[in-house]
């Protein structure tokens, strides 16, 4: 992802200030897919999820108007910390429109139809939504760790846990020693430990 | 007692240690609770680089195919 901002989207949304469309839409629907998913929804419902969600959560009725992935710039919200943690809210809104999904579909099938598989009761739902939410945290996390640590510790850490290539071929490849990799390695899971308890506690 | 840096015991785990240093450090291990407990924060290390990695190629997958 290319959004080379100074301060993270989490802390942007956090401290109410201005979020993009796109900067959020490229975010956050990996995840609304993921619940999606989760919810046993179908491609075409997957899609409409995430405009739904969307919708919502910047409070414009976009559905129709716009390609979803070339939102005007100026399309963007700023979320009220008085609501409580992003977390809770998105989750809650999530659920509901995959709930209301799922429902729809429900209403158009014959009463023949026994295929349809049932949506997650709320303890299977809590259970996968934390798993969900904790790759996505992870993945902002990898992409905050880029901007806190030397360009060269970061590059040694993607090539050497992220892209497997051998300590040697990636000590080579930078010109440092081996143990350096596996400094670079250590520096960065500290870093990337802490990225991801600020993302949490906040 | 001389304590191993992370950076050594990585080397070790790794089989990048000479046979003597490895024979050395294999018996370090044995007898000191602080380099035994070091060589868990690297085992859990990996479990949370597995994860980060799995993680990371999820969102890509997603982002990359399904729009």
């Amino acid at each position: 992802m290319a959004f080379t901002t100074r301060k993270s989207l989490l802390a942007k949304v956090r401290s109410g200030d201005e979020v993009a469309w796109a900067e959020f839409y490229a975010t956050y629907k990996p995840l609304i897919l993921l619940i999606g998913d989760d919810h046993g929804l179908t491609y075409d419902e997957k899609q409409e999820l995430i405009q739904k969600v969307m919708c919502e959560i910047f409070q414009k009725d976009i559905i129709g108007k716009y390609d979803p992935d070339n939102i005007p710039e100026d399309v963007v919200f700023k979320y009220d910390p008085a609501k409580g943690r992003f977390k809770h809210f998105f989750r809650k809104i999530v659920r509901n429109q995959a709930i209301k999904i799922y429902h729809k579909r429900k209403d158009h099938l014959s009463i023949d139809d026994e295929n349809l598989p049932p949506i997650p009761t709320e303890d299977q739902w809590n259970a996968s939504w934390d798993e969900e939410w904790k790759k996505h945290i992870l993945n902002m996390a990898l992409t905050e760790l880029r901007g806190r640590v030397k360009p060269e510790t970061f590059v040694a850490f993607e090539m050497y846990a992220m892209h497997r290539k051998t300590v040697e071929e990636v000590a080579e490849f930078l010109n440092i020693s081996v143990s350096s990799v596996y400094t670079a390695k250590s520096r960065c899971i500290t870093a990337l430990k802490e990225i991801i308890k600020e993302l949490e506690d906040k | 007692m001389k304590h191993y840096t992370k950076e050594e015991l990585e080397l070790f785990r790794n089989g990048k240690m000479s046979l003597l240093s490895r024979i050395s450090c294999s018996g370090h291990l044995k007898n000191c609770p602080a380099c035994a407990g070091l060589m868990e924060e690297l085992a859990e290390d990996d479990k949370f680089v597995a994860d980060l990695r799995s993680s990371v190629q999820t969102f890509q997958e997603l982002s990359e195919t399904e729009s």
